[in-house]
């Protein structure tokens, strides 16, 4: 069995499953329950001035047959007040000494109000806090939020003030909703912050109802915008783990937030650099017991890597992560159809010949069976046929040996000695 | 579109220059692909090389030919 133990700037955790700052986390109750069920850590539903929710506040995308493929939600940060989060935040640490509890935190982008919130948390016993600088509807109107998180300088200037009162660590939670979160990143490390967590919720407006006219959700009549989360996220909060991971100026721990749902996707945040994972929604979708999982599923895998820590996943793949332009313009794969799983949809002549390369042909073989075939000399290896096939190993990639390899990078440098 | 026989066009012209000894002098990429001017004694001869693979091919064939220079 390897040790799931993590070590995410300088806090310990058990293991690095962490409940992410949001409903699961909303009271001493729940994560209390969290933690009996196997959680290493927990975000503490965003402390602040207690705030009024509207009713019809969250709408799920379902997707084919998955439920929850995507989350949009109009939940604001707490509505209770402070003194009852923080009686059951520090009854909750004395009865789970050796679980990691961190406090979030928004407030009006003022010294005084982090320096009062900071001191008043820490007083509890907190392990960290976590600047809520996400949340991208509703307190964003108010100056908080994702409208602080968006704008670098109030990014810098408030994990300042916030580091000037803390004594234990300081998270800051990024906002996805920025063209480049890097820059934010990088406000935060100029800030003074101890580690930095991403993604909070994407800008979203769920749908609209064709018989009603109504957004979805709305609010008698009414809608607005929300934070998309869930599966579908996923590929945007791991590419923005992996561009911070890879700033060689930045060097802070990763807490890994979006989409995460079990062991392999919380692995894959940590082989792209997150020390920590957090999960909201996954949580909120199947319930706390989901973690059991999780931690079965990451001990197997190490074992089965011949790792004996958790740790020794944290950032295996940053350094294969890098620019276009420094990718090989000479590997090459083409497409093989393996005509005992082909299932003759046609799925993949259909893509191909419409929206691709046109490579994929009909031809009948030797006992009269129309089939179909890669036409390999014209195929461009772009994948799309083996994505749209539904059959299970019916059509696989196959690498083909190449010359040497060379980038665009590479290539333009070499033609620039060509008057190119 | 079979583009393969097209490429398969352009990597025969350009290695047909490439035996007789004519030497690359220019590369020059704009919207309409690349343009290859090879020369050979006081003759001028340009490629209007316009497939991806054929332009990779021709990349593939400069640097080929700087390494083995720096080699011999
Ligand atoms: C209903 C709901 C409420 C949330 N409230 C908060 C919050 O109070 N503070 C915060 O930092 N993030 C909040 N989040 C964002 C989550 O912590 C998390 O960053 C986001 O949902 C992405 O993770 P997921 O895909 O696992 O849900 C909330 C998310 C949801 C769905």
């Amino acid at each position: 069995m390897a040790d799931l133990h993590v070590d995410f700037a300088g806090i310990k955790s058990k293991n690095p499953f962490w409940l992410a700052s949001g409903p699961p986390t909303n009271t001493g109750y729940q994560v209390q329950r969290a933690f009996e069920a196997g959680w290493g850590g927990a975000v503490w539903k965003t402390l602040g001035d207690p705030i009024i929710n509207v009713t019809s506040r969250f709408a799920g995308l379902n997707y084919g047959g998955q439920r929850v493929a995507g989350f949009n939600n109009i939940e604001l940060i707490t509505d209770r007040p402070l003194e009852v989060n923080l009686r059951e935040i520090r009854e909750t640490k004395r009865k789970y000494p050796d679980h990691v509890i961190i406090a979030s935190l928004m407030v009006e982008p003022q010294a005084e109000k982090w320096h009062e919130i900071v001191k008043r948390v820490e007083d509890v016993g907190v392990d960290g806090l976590e600047l809520n600088f996400g949340c991208p509807h509703g307190m964003a109107e108010r100056g908080m939020g994702s409208a602080s998180g968006q704008v670098p300088e109030l990014v810098e200037k408030q994990t300042y003030w916030a580091k000037e009162a803390a004594e234990t660590q300081v998270i800051v939670k990024l906002t996805p909703n920025i063209t480049d979160i890097t820059a934010t990143a990088y406000a935060a490390t100029q800030g003074g912050a101890d580690a930095v967590s991403m993604i909070n919720t994407i800008n979203s407006l769920m749908g609209v109802d064709l018989d009603t006219w109504n957004t979805i959700p709305n609010v008698a009549g009414k809608g607005t915008h929300g934070g998309y989360c869930g599966p579908a996220v996923k590929p945007i909060a791991l590419s923005m783990v992996a561009e911070c991971a890879g700033q060689p100026d930045m060097n802070l721990p990763i807490s890994g937030i979006g989409g995460i749902e079990n062991w392999r996707d919380a692995a894959e945040f940590m082989l792209m650099g997150a020390s920590s994972v957090q999960v909201c929604t996954a949580a909120m979708h199947h319930g706390f017991r989901i973690v059991e999982d999780m931690i079965d599923g990451l001990n197997n895998y190490l074992d089965e890597k011949g790792l004996t820590s958790a740790m020794d996943l944290v950032g295996q793949t940053v350094s294969k992560y890098m620019k276009w332009g420094d990718l090989d313009l000479n590997h090459k794969v083409v497409a093989q159809i393996n005509q005992e799983h082909c299932i003759h949809c046609n799925k993949c002549q259909i893509a191909c010949e419409d929206t691709a390369h046109q490579c994929i042909e009909f031809f009948t073989d030797t006992e009269g069976q129309v089939a179909l075939k890669v036409r390999e000399e014209d195929c461009v290896g772009c994948n799309l046929c083996s994505i749209v096939c539904p059959a299970e190993g019916a059509i696989t990639m196959i690498e083909q040996p190449t010359s040497a390899p060379m980038t665009w990078n590479e290539r333009q440098r070499l033609l620039s000695t060509f008057g190119g | 579109m079979h583009e393969f026989k097209l490429f398969t066009e352009e990597k025969r012209e350009i290695d047909e220059l490439l035996n007789k000894d004519c030497s690359i002098v220019r590369v020059q990429e704009n919207l309409d692909g690349a343009f290859i001017q090879f020369t050979q004694d006081d003759q001028t001869i340009t490629l209007h090389i316009r497939t991806p693979d054929g332009r990779k091919y021709l990349t593939n064939q400069l640097s080929a030919k700087r390494l083995n220079r720096t080699m011999t």
